[in-house]
């Protein structure tokens, strides 16, 4: 039976013990003494090898903070195991249960929880506290999840909630699917083919016995009398096959698996080593966080990119903003022309500040004169922006001001604020939409600001109601988005920010090089069209020389399929023209090839899930692959993931996912290889990726030097090894048809024994290691 | 090439100095090392094959090894060698008779002689081989029907010998010495080499019977069993192994140090040939003196002659005495 919901009642053994909830008790190895041999051999030859890690954990269970050493039942904990951030988090207790210190109170404590089953979610919790007849809500806030380390707190009480296999944290140790290269295919098919011919070599070899007992041997008999067993030449053939099938056996390349193994471990260590991926700044060398997939490297065919973090900086600076209808942010000389801005422009001086970050540049100073001559919009702009302070998407917050106004601020993607509009702020509406459009148009990040004022009665009424829906446990996040909803209607529209986010260093350079490469880079953005097509304009992804860029914006599915054939038609039209080549016949992979023109595409989000229906993915497909640069914006991380897999489905080439986000985890847990770029969104992308390093630029030297040594040295690697033991095993085919196939042996059987393993693993190790290709790239 | 274009651009950040006087408290930098070995700049070196390079270099180790090809030429051109078929086979073969008539059970052995005249006189030490073809000494079954612990004088194996001997372990009860397949077939034609000169008579050519095997297998791989004891006592409780007709300690009465196990005969059987046509040396006739040569010419042409005692072998298997001269063994 599925469980619905929890109920744990402090010092209740009994009452807890009637819905037998997992004990404590985990078992993190895979194995236990009986099934290992069965189940590691299986792996083993699944290559599905060292997946398995045992972890130490400083909190055993997934606790409900009740109280703790610090004032007001605070508590520092640390989550480099959860999540990978390594810098403190704040946990603090309800404050009903943060005297709770004293071991004889906590005796008496006889709260229940009831709080939602088991699940995945690290960064979600709902739960209700019942103590005392009252009931208090529950968040993640509260809880400490097995993995933390508590940090500068000398003690806490908690109370148990999930225990075992059911913490949040071993809910999220799922299978994750083994990746598998090409390589390692290739190696078992080339296995299996040896079986074969090792199977081919006996039968020949036993036949050849049978036919020689009969004709030679019977006459050697003299010297040689047959054994008791051996009945007849053909037996005698029987046995021999199998003979041989031992003695050739040095073909199987047995200690090949270890050895690749072996070469790729170096090889990762290479990658781990190189100060050319290293980023100073920010203290990160590159990681290869998988070791099997390095010679993959050398075969991307695509590369999914996301934007923000990835190819950005993400380092967000304030440019531009639209405050009440007029534009900040420009500098104007004294015609009202427009200057560019270069380092030698004027700065504004925010020295009258005591407060003032240095760092930061601003060119126009009407800004600060608007604000000086206490305009009411810019100083209510200035006011939301302090109270939402982040860029987050969305944010809102309800403040009353020295007046004793209520205000709610709200902030948020165009989009979604001006749909919350009043009537009222509608004429502004179009003049800031204008304002965004041209924002958007210079690559800027835009965000939409509003306020609305609240009638204290109105907002009594809804705290109780907020109060009250948060302590229901079923569907809590949707009553409560249903209040939210309710409260943020007919707000004031504010004006808008532009935020700058620049360019990594080194993009258009990689993208161009890897684009040399015949890689192809597809960016999948969940940024606006304008702001997605200008950040392809400036890292040369995007040019004015192209023949034409095909934007894919419909909104129902027949425009869609529209809009793709008709891009198709004209890409094919142009090229069925130029190259005068039966047409009719070919398909459209040959055209892939002939098309010299340059096209582009860029498909919106609301597009992409239409052309993403299987009666479309494949116009889609065969566009997108005829198209030198391929942009999705406005895309859900669900959404990348199906294009990677989309990709990989169909074109069966290797496929490199590169992110830095949570939002990117799905795409990079979908592509062949999965890339993280450990910046500032945290390390979640990291921690799912497969290599991980700090810069986009990166890559590059990742693929065309390791990607490339790697297959290389693979390569070559293979085929030395497969060389050196067929050169050693066919001397005894060879030597069977002078010792009448009697499966003797050429060399000692130590000899035998020892080639693999001592005579010849050195020096076909060295050079899958070491070996490299006559390349020289310089600078990369 | 790596090395020169090395960029250096981002490696002078200020954690480089955090790492260098990293003391406690200084957070270590995860900078990776420098070291060649690291950032793959070991040393190496790749040839870059034209044919500009390669031509010459083809042409000049070809040019080296004319010379080697042509020594190694004269040098194999100067063996003498002399090959005496004695199967008796064709009725026009001495041994023919004798041959013929001659079975495994019989009693009395086949001797025959053939006469033979040499070209040339063999000037140095000459070397005498006895060779058979199609005989399948490799055969893996044949290979492994031995004692080499029995060989190597251990008592237990001795009086217990291997079970690889089968079905040549024991014989009336009692243990073979030495046991298996390849012992039990030894070869035990005795060859004498006569010379008969202007006016007749007979002379012996002394042959040497000691040196034709391995030091190794002479003194460590082959010992007889008991020590200095008396062979005959050493190997009392043991049978001879069913073809032959005198035991092991009979090999060479002679000679105690060409008795038993480590009669060099035996020894050289034992050690099996690879292929199944082979050559065994089987004397060596020395030089007396400078002037001399060791095995004249002319005048000795008609007595020349082999006497052969053909005891066992049957006839396809063509047994095959042949001399050559030094300072090879084989020509090539």
């Amino acid at each position: 039976m599925q469980e619905k919901e929890r109920h744990v009642k402090a010092n209740m053994r009994d009452y807890n013990d009637k819905f037998s909830y997992a004990d404590n008790h985990i078992k993190t190895s895979k194995y236990n003494v009986f099934t290992f041999l069965p189940i590691n051999l299986f792996e083993q030859f699944q290559r599905v090898a060292n997946a398995y890690f045992l972890v130490l954990l400083i909190l055993q269970a997934d606790i409900l903070l009740l109280c703790s050493s610090e004032p007001y039942g605070l508590c520092y904990i640390e989550t480099a195991e959860l999540d990978g951030e390594t810098n403190l988090k704040v946990r603090q207790a309800l404050t009903v249960t943060s005297d709770l210190g004293d071991t004889t109170k906590l005796m008496d404590f006889d709260g229940e929880v009831i709080c939602e089953p088991p699940n995945n979610k690290l960064d979600k919790f709902i739960g209700t506290l019942s103590w005392r007849d009252i009931k208090h809500p529950l968040d993640n806030e509260k809880m400490l999840l097995r993995g933390c380390v508590l940090r500068n707190t000398e003690w806490c009480f908690g109370m148990v909630i999930f225990a075992g296999l059911q913490t949040k944290l071993m809910q999220n140790c799922g299978r994750t699917t083994f990746k598998r290269t090409s390589i390692d295919k290739l190696m078992n098919t080339l296995v299996l083919w040896i079986f074969a011919f090792l199977f081919c070599m006996g039968a020949i070899l036993g036949i050849g016995n049978a036919v020689w007992e009969s004709w030679i041997g019977r006459n050697f008999q003299v010297f040689l009398p047959w054994e008791e067993f051996q009945r007849s030449a053909v037996f005698s053939g029987f046995l021999t096959f199998w003979s041989y099938i031992i003695i050739l056996n040095t073909v199987v390349p047995i200690s090949l698996y270890v050895s690749v193994e072996v070469l790729r471990l170096g090889h990762s260590y290479f990658i781990n080593w190189d100060q050319r991926m290293y980023h100073s700044q920010t203290d990160t060398a590159a990681e290869a966080r998988t070791t099997t997939l390095n010679e993959e490297l050398g075969q991307v065919e695509f590369i999914f990119s996301d934007k923000t973090g990835t190819l950005t900086q993400n380092i967000m600076a304030f440019s531009k903003c639209s405050i009440n209808g007029h534009t900040y942010g420009d500098v104007y000389d004294e015609f009202e022309r427009k200057v560019e801005i270069t380092e030698k422009t004027a700065c504004v001086d925010f020295s009258f500040n005591a407060l003032c970050d240095r760092g930061f540049k601003f060119y126009d100073g009407r800004l600060v004169e608007a604000i000086k001559l206490e305009d009411p919009a810019a100083h209510e702009f200035f006011r939301l922006l302090a109270l939402c302070h982040t860029v987050m998407p969305e944010e809102k917050s309800e403040v009353r001001n020295p007046e004793g106004q209520i205000k709610l601020y709200s902030k948020g993607a165009d989009t979604i604020i001006f749909d919350l509009l009043d009537p009222s702020s509608e004429h502004l509406m179009y003049t800031t939409s204008e304002h965004l459009c041209e924002f958007a148009g210079e690559g800027l990040r835009t965000l939409a600001l509003a306020y609305k004022d609240l009638d204290e009665d109105y907002l009594e009424v809804w705290m109780k109601k907020l109060l009250f829906a948060s302590t229901v446990i079923e569907n809590r996040e949707d009553q409560l988005a249903v209040l939210y909803e309710e409260i943020e209607q007919g707000l004031k529209l504010l004006g808008a920010t532009a935020i700058e986010d620049k360019l990594q260093e080194g993009v258009p350079e990689t993208i161009a090089c890897l684009n040399l490469a015949d890689i192809k880079i597809w960016v999948l953005t969940g940024d606006k069209l304008e702001t997605a097509m200008n950040i392809g304009y400036s890292c040369n992804m995007l040019r004015d020389d192209m023949n034409e860029v095909f934007i894919i914006s419909g909104h129902a599915q027949p425009e869609v399929q529209q809009q793709l054939r008709s891009a198709k038609e004209r890409i094919l039209g142009r090229s069925r023209v130029s190259s005068a080549v039966e047409v009719e016949k070919a398909d459209d992979s040959v055209f892939e090839e002939t098309i010299i023109a340059e096209y582009a595409l860029v498909i919106n989000g609301h597009s992409l899930a239409h052309a993403l229906e299987p009666q479309l993915e494949h116009v889609l497909l065969d566009v997108a692959c005829l198209c030198k640069t391929v942009i999705c914006c406005r895309v859900t991380p669900m959404q990348k993931a199906q294009v990677v897999e989309l990709v990989k489905r169909y074109r069966r080439a290797v496929t490199l996912a590169i992110g830095d986000g949570a939002n990117d985890v799905s795409m990079i847990k979908t592509a062949h290889i999965g890339v993280g770029i450990s910046g500032q969104e945290g390390m979640q992308a990291a921690l799912a990726s497969d290599y991980s390093f700090a810069q986009f630029r990166y890559l590059r030297r990742l693929l065309l030097v390791h990607g490339r040594w790697s297959y290389h040295r693979m390569c070559h690697f293979l085929c030395y090894f497969f060389y050196k033991n067929f050169g050693f095993t066919l001397v005894h085919f060879w030597y069977g048809f002078f010792c009448g196939f009697s499966a003797q042996t050429v060399y000692d059987q130590w000899f035998i024994t020892f080639f693999n393993i001592v005579y010849t693993s050195l020096p076909v190790l060295a050079m899958g290691i070491f070996d490299q290709t006559s390349l020289v790239m310089t600078g990369t | 090439m790596m090395a020169s274009s090395y960029n250096a651009k981002e490696e002078d950040g200020h954690n480089s100095g955090a790492s260098n006087n990293g003391g406690a408290g200084v957070v270590k930098s995860k900078k990776p090392d420098n070291t060649a070995f690291k950032q793959q700049r070991l040393p190496a070196w790749q040839p870059i094959l034209t044919a500009g390079t390669v031509l010459p270099a083809f042409f000049v180790i070809g040019l080296i090894f004319i010379p080697i090809g042509i020594g190694l030429y004269v040098t194999s051109n100067n063996i003498k060698e002399y090959e005496i078929d004695y199967t008796g086979a064709d009725i026009n073969d001495a041994c023919y008779n004798c041959a013929k008539n001659f079975s495994w059970n019989s009693t009395m052995p086949c001797v025959c002689s053939v006469p033979f005249t040499l070209e040339q006189p063999f000037e140095s030490n000459v070397f005498m081989y006895y060779g058979l073809s199609n005989f399948y000494q490799n055969h893996r079954r044949y290979v492994k029907s031995r004692d080499d612990s029995q060989l190597n004088g251990d008592r237990s194996a001795l009086a217990n010998p291997s079970k690889e001997c089968e079905p040549y372990r024991t014989s009336e009860g009692q243990p073979i010495a030495p046991c298996g397949a390849i012992a039990n077939s030894l070869f035990n034609d005795t060859l004498e080499l006569y010379y008969i000169d202007s006016n007749g008579s007979r002379n012996m050519i002394p042959l040497v019977k000691k040196g034709i095997a391995w030091w190794t297998d002479k003194h460590v791989k082959f010992r007889n069993p008991g020590g200095n004891d008396n062979l005959t006592v050493a190997f009392q409780g043991t049978s001879k192994p069913v073809n032959w007709r005198k035991p092991v300690f009979e090999m060479d009465p002679s000679d105690p140090e060409n008795n038993g196990f480590i009669n060099e005969d035996f020894i050289v059987w034992m050690r099996t040939a690879a292929l199944p046509t082979f050559r065994k040396l089987y004397r060596i006739i020395q030089k007396k003196s400078s002037t001399t040569p060791t095995l004249p010419r002319r005048v000795q042409i008609e007595p020349g002659t082999l006497t052969l005692r053909d005891d066992h072998y049957p006839c396809e298997l063509q047994p095959t005495p042949n001399i050559a001269d030094t300072p090879q063994h084989n020509r090539n």
